[in-house]
């Protein structure tokens, strides 16, 4: 009886489910769908102009550091790893805190 | 089959594009923001399709993961901006039917619950395909199907007891 009933929701499911597909929209046209490669691509390959011009400064300025001024360039690392293991700490622990809420 | 040129993915797009709405209604219950998310599918496809690798799964499989996790990712981040700005969208399109009462049972689910239910009742996924596609251990996908089915079981027969009274 009781399986009977869990088969007739189960069908019930999937009849509604069906139902749902009564909401159409218009498929885009071929050119639409083009036009948005077009521009997706073109987007992409500003992004990667932009991504590879800023690498190439942060590396040049890095070298020019460690050339000229050796201890500055120890003394920035050193200040580095501080600040990313203190953030790297709270972080976690509010994270944590965030997971027993 | 692997997307070789730009032409492949534009038609595959427009061939699946159907069935990728459709997909989002049943997922959002909410047919503009199911075409919002559907462009952005498409989108992160284009952006994407080098990635796609045909022997791991499916193009539609591929596509349905790709929209779950915008889906994912955009009620995370809207979470606080209460993003049903028309939540009786799908009563107008739909009118009256058995959808309506189905949709108004999931929307009681949480995301987690109702992709799974959707997936498996409707596409007929089996376990290991939507543990890929929601990218969860088979053993939860279990679990989260069997408190979805508790509390539709329990949402769609209150319904029917009320209907009989």
């Amino acid at each position: 009886m009781k399986r009977n009933r869990h088969d007739d929701i189960e069908e019930k499911l999937k009849e509604g489910l069906r139902d749902l597909d009564r909401v159409t929209a218009a498929t885009p046209s071929m050119e639409e769908i083009h036009m948005m490669m077009t521009e997706t691509r073109k987007r992409q390959r500003k992004e990667l102009i932009w991504f590879i011009l800023i690498a190439l400064c942060l590396i040049t300025v890095t070298l020019l550091v460690l050339i000229n001024d050796p201890v500055l360039y120890a003394v920035g690392q050193l200040l580095f790893f501080i600040i990313a293991g203190i953030s790297g700490m709270i972080y976690r622990r509010r994270n944590g805190v965030r997971q027993h809420e | 089959m692997k997307i070789t040129t730009p032409e492949q993915l534009s038609v595959l797009l427009h061939e699946h594009y159907s069935f990728l709405y459709a997909y989002l209604v049943k997922l959002t219950l909410h047919p503009a923001e199911a075409e919002d998310l559907a462009q952005d599918t498409m989108i992160r496809c284009i952006e994407r399709y080098a990635q796609y690798n045909p022997k791991k799964a499916a193009f539609t499989t591929w596509m349905i993961q790709i929209a779950t996790n915008l889906w994912i990712d955009k009620k995370r981040r809207k979470k606080r901006e209460h993003m049903y700005l028309n939540s009786r969208q799908l009563e107008w399109k739909l009118g009256e039917g058995p959808g309506l009462e189905i949709a108004e049972a999931l929307k009681t689910l949480k995301d987690i619950h109702r992709i799974p239910v959707v997936l498996s009742y409707y596409y007929g996924y089996s376990y290991e395909e939507i543990a890929t596609i929601c990218q969860v251990s088979t053993g939860t996908v279990k679990s989260r199907m069997h408190h979805a089915m508790t509390k539709l079981r329990k949402e769609l027969g209150d319904n029917e007891t009320q209907q009989a009274r």
